[in-house]
């Protein structure tokens, strides 16, 4: 009689426990990972309804089972399901647990926080454009390798023939241009 | 208030842990350090944003211009030597036309860009310049480029030392101007 998808899975899955369980194997546990992290995340979606939480739970719970085959506290390795299944319920439970109680104290200070906390301040993207543009040409090349490229002051020393401590003056001396130009709009 | 180096340090992940300890310490008893921070850090978002809409001119040295192209972001290139002119254009979906203008070897210190046309001229000081490659890469936006006329401009680079200022070479550029209605 031919095997089932799911036996299959579980003969794959009892070979990597053994590995991991034998030793340090990390190989094995990268693999042994890749497959049960959809496995567990289905599991997290079923039962949290959200996704990025299911991710996050995922997460944990693969975490919790490579502990626990390292530390040789799987009997049954060829029943690696039954093990995570219940790993699965007390990790959802545990994050249920902490979301409520992070919910009681949401509805109990929450509420006051809506009214009287200002905003995140955020940059006025137009009045940004005629700032940057207002910059002197080193200094706005400065600004959007740093930003945009990502670089590094040091990279930016060694691209642009400079020291890197005047790039670092260079830089300061944009961004309070930039910040006193932003403000005067405001 | 701290510095606001230092916070642009910290919001670039650039300050090693003990100094960004101490750093965040003073942000959190700080209600205008914090502020100031957050817009910092968004700051780092709004130049993405800004220069990704096409909405500055950008001399652009070697990584700068890598990653404009990186992103599509430059759609039209020109490359003219000394001396020569080149036939340019803007198209309506258009966003950064890169200009190429090698240069002699070892030219100065610190080059500026001087454009030049009928009822126009503008500067554009101490331009940073691939010195390896000899080559100034300006990266112009066609927002502007689109506002202008059909006709001819003429680029100067100028040294500028101790002695004052020459120029180092010229190019010219004849500009079609984008159809009218395809702006």
């Amino acid at each position: 009689m031919p095997q089932s998808s799911g036996e299959r899975a579980a003969d794959g899955d009892a070979a990597l426990a053994l590995r991991i369980a034998s030793g340090d194997d990390r190989e094995a546990e990268a693999a042994l990972c890749r497959r049960w992290l959809p496995r567990v995340r289905a599991y997290g979606r079923v039962h949290l309804r959200d996704a990025d939480a299911a991710s996050d739970v995922a997460q944990d719970i693969l975490v919790v089972m490579l502990q626990a085959l390292r530390a040789g506290r799987v009997e049954e390795c060829d029943r690696l399901a039954a093990y995570v299944s219940g790993v699965c319920r007390n990790v959802v439970r545990d994050w249920r647990r902490t979301e409520q109680r992070k919910q009681v104290l949401l509805e109990r200070f929450g509420p006051g926080w809506d009214a009287s906390v200002p905003p995140a301040p955020t940059v006025d993207r137009e009045r940004l454009a005629g700032c940057l543009n207002r910059l002197e040409a080193r200094d706005r090349a400065i600004v959007a390798l740093t930003y945009f490229a990502g670089r590094s002051g040091d990279e930016i020393a060694l691209e642009l023939v400079m020291a890197a401590g005047s790039v670092r003056v260079a830089r300061h001396r944009a961004l309070a241009k930039l910040h006193h130009c932003l403000e005067a709009a405001t | 208030m701290i510095a606001l180096e230092r916070l642009a340090s910290l919001a670039l992940g650039e300050l090693a842990e003990a100094e960004a300890a101490v750093v965040e310490e003073h942000v959190l008893d700080c209600d205008a350090c914090a502020a100031r921070l957050e817009l910092l850090v968004d700051l780092g978002q709004a130049v993405k944003d800004v220069v990704t809409a096409g909405g500055v001119l950008l001399p652009a040295p070697p990584s700068l211009l890598a990653r404009l192209e990186e992103q599509g972001l430059v759609t039209r290139t020109y490359r003219v030597a000394p001396g020569e002119a080149v036939e340019c254009t803007v198209a309506a979906d258009d966003l950064y036309v890169a200009l190429h203008l090698s240069i002699p070897a070892d030219p100065a210190v610190r080059l500026d860009f001087v454009y030049e046309a009928e009822g126009m001229r503008f500067r554009i000081d101490d331009v940073p310049f691939d010195r390896a490659r000899g080559v100034v890469t300006v990266a112009q936006t066609a927002r502007f480029l689109k506002t202008l006329p059909t006709g001819s401009g003429t680029v100067r680079l100028v040294a500028v030392d101790g002695d004052g200022e020459r120029t180092v070479s010229a190019y010219v550029l004849n500009h079609t101007a984008i159809a009218e209605g395809s702006r």
